[in-house]
């Protein structure tokens, strides 16, 4: 008779890749990466085609790595018996089966879970309540809206309490009522010792909810640390400034005495300049512009974005 | 229309507790219930309802022409009533993962402690059941039209066009659900096993045609020109074909379980 699995410590390492790496045919999705997360908020955090889906897919042990190894819960390989009932999964796609109600299908995944007929049908209508549907708990997936979709979805995933939650760009097609309240739906599930895993390609999105963040480029682990550490990465990349004005000579000279500078390139009424970093770089501006008495027509940033880190950190590690 | 958030009954993520999880048999008969549900559902499934009134329209036909050749019967039989029943094997065979896949579904149904065995085995089990009760109805439908009531020919060759139908249904959801599991386009690969292994390798390569279900359907139901309908097969060839088909299923079976457990399709 199965018996339902123990508890774990609180502290203990949830997930851990061993020099993973996945490969799809001539195709890498991920490439020798080393990590160990615990309970907790992590980010995950890559542009489209970085390889997120691919880790989440190995995080729950879906697929399995090309070289390399994952362990679970304190180093458990993935069919181990103390794994069950212990990993949930919200995925990327949208539709979900058409013929189904809410109710239905989320009663129906717990019911494989092990929960009998009347706790499954008593707990999907609590986990629906929770994320707003009881009003639509019988009506047909198919019938519901993209944003109800996602809400159903991340239903089945909390739905009961799992070790390892994880969330496939999970606020995807959410209002801001429904992200503030998934993100609370996140944090209680975190407080409770899971570890979840949070995908975006939206460093903001994820920002108030991670502490940890893990960024992946193109299948390699470009940087993986506590949020402030990555934010900090972010303001120290080399950050270009585009300004249209009228005289943009004596506005680099303004600028050039204020900020470390390192280039400085001047076409027609636009100045090109970019400094070692994008804090330094946007304090001296105000004063710079005062100074030169000049109104800037429009002023453009490159490279203090997440793509331009990425790309930065991606030119590092190669 | 977004709901808004509820103020109602408390609900805590740590107020559940995490069930027992259920032993294999017990979690393939919860898929094999659920996915039945969803075959049952009459918008999901009319069309197969019409392939299986095919045959039986045929043999109305058949009737009105006043054919009392057994052989000629018995080919139809072979023809077109198992015809119709692979091709409902083939859309629902083929549509066990796809239509989860499709729709993202199965990356979450797969993390369900057993499903990794359960659900090929329990949704194959429904399939069968589905494609059994459609054949079922198109035998006695046949035999009905043709003969007024299905023991009009004889007792025996009405018990192998039953474990004709039962043992197909088998080996052809079998099949196409291995099929439906390897290949994104499962139906054109369905068609192209009907066409060319069930079809041509059945009857012309002798040494592939073990791989064919309609080879061990011939087996048990054809019968030969000129031949008794009821001593057309010789009784020792009707294990050999009960075993194929069986053989049959339980590779689609293994393949899908291999598909799910290296690399799911959707994943």
């Amino acid at each position: 008779m199965p018996q339902p699995p123990t508890p774990l410590a609180p502290d203990a390492v949830t997930l851990e890749f061993k020099r993973v790496t996945r490969q799809f045919g001539a195709r890498l999705a991920l490439l020798d990466v080393n990590l160990q997360l615990q309970p907790g908020v992590v980010g995950l955090l890559g542009p489209n085609g970085a390889g997120k889906t691919t880790f989440l897919n190995l995080a729950a042990g879906l697929t399995s790595p090309t070289s390399g190894a994952i362990a679970w819960l304190g180093g458990l390989p993935r069919r181990h018996p103390q794994l069950d009932n212990r990993i949930a999964l919200c995925a990327d796609g949208d539709q979900l089966p058409r013929r189904e109600t809410a109710l239905q299908w989320v009663a129906g995944l717990l019911r494989l879970a092990g929960c009998t007929a009347l706790i499954a049908e008593q707990r999907a209508k609590q986990v629906l309540d929770r994320v707003g549907l009881s009003a639509q708990q019988d009506q047909l997936l198919s019938k519901l809206s993209r944003g109800q979709r996602q809400r159903v979805k991340l239903a089945q995933a909390f739905a009961l309490p799992a070790a390892l939650v994880l969330l496939d760009e999970p606020l995807n097609a959410l209002d801001p009522v429904w992200r503030r309240q998934v993100a609370a739906l996140i944090q209680e599930a975190a407080e409770a010792g899971a570890c979840v895993i949070v995908s975006s390609h939206i460093l903001e999105e994820v920002e108030q909810l991670a502490h940890f963040l893990v960024l992946l480029f193109k299948g390699r682990l470009v940087a993986a640390g506590r949020q402030q550490d990555i934010r900090d990465m972010l303001h120290n990349q080399a950050t270009v400034l585009e300004i249209t004005c009228a005289d943009p000579r004596s506005l680099a000279r303004e600028l050039l005495a204020r900020a470390p500078v390192t280039l400085v390139r001047i076409a027609n009424d636009t100045l090109t300049i970019q400094a070692a970093d994008a804090d330094s770089l946007c304090r001296a501006l105000p004063p710079a512009v005062v100074a030169s008495g000049l109104v800037p027509a429009q002023v453009t940033t490159h490279g203090d974005d997440l793509v331009s880190l990425f790309q930065a950190l991606a030119a590092e590690v190669r | 229309m977004n709901g808004s958030p509820s103020s109602g009954p408390p609900w805590s993520y740590r107020d559940a507790v995490w069930p027992a999880p259920l032993s294999n048999l017990a979690a393939s008969f919860a898929h094999f219930g659920l996915h039945l549900r969803h075959l049952l559902n009459p918008r999901r499934s009319w069309p197969y309802y019409l392939l299986a009134l095919l045959p039986v329209l045929g043999s109305a036909g058949l009737a009105r022409l006043a054919i009392d050749d057994a052989s000629r019967i018995g080919t139809f039989f072979q023809e077109f009533a198992m015809r119709a029943l692979a091709l409902c094997a083939l859309g629902l065979g083929v549509g066990v993962f796809r239509e989860d896949a499709d729709s993202g579904a199965l990356p979450m149904l797969l993390l369900r402690p057993r499903a990794v065995v359960a659900l090929p085995l329990g949704r194959w089990l429904a399939v069968t059941l589905f494609c059994t009760l459609l054949g079922g109805a198109m035998v006695l439908g046949i035999d009905a039209t043709l003969f007024g009531t299905p023991f009009s020919v004889s007792s025996g060759y009405f018990v192998r066009q039953v474990a004709a139908v039962v043992f197909g249904a088998m080996a052809y959801a079998g099949v196409f659900m291995a099929i439906g599991a390897w290949f994104k386009s499962g139906t054109g690969f369905g068609l192209g096993f009907l066409l060319i292994v069930d079809l041509i390798m059945a009857t012309q390569v002798e040494s592939l045609a073990r791989l064919s279900p309609a080879h061990y359907l011939a087996a048990l139901v054809q019968t030969l020109p000129g031949k008794e309908l009821a001593a057309a097969q010789t009784a020792d060839q009707i294990p050999g074909a009960l075993l194929g088909l069986l053989g049959l299923a339980a590779l689609g079976c293994v393949a899908s379980v291999l598909r799910l457990r290296m690399d799911p399709p959707g994943a």
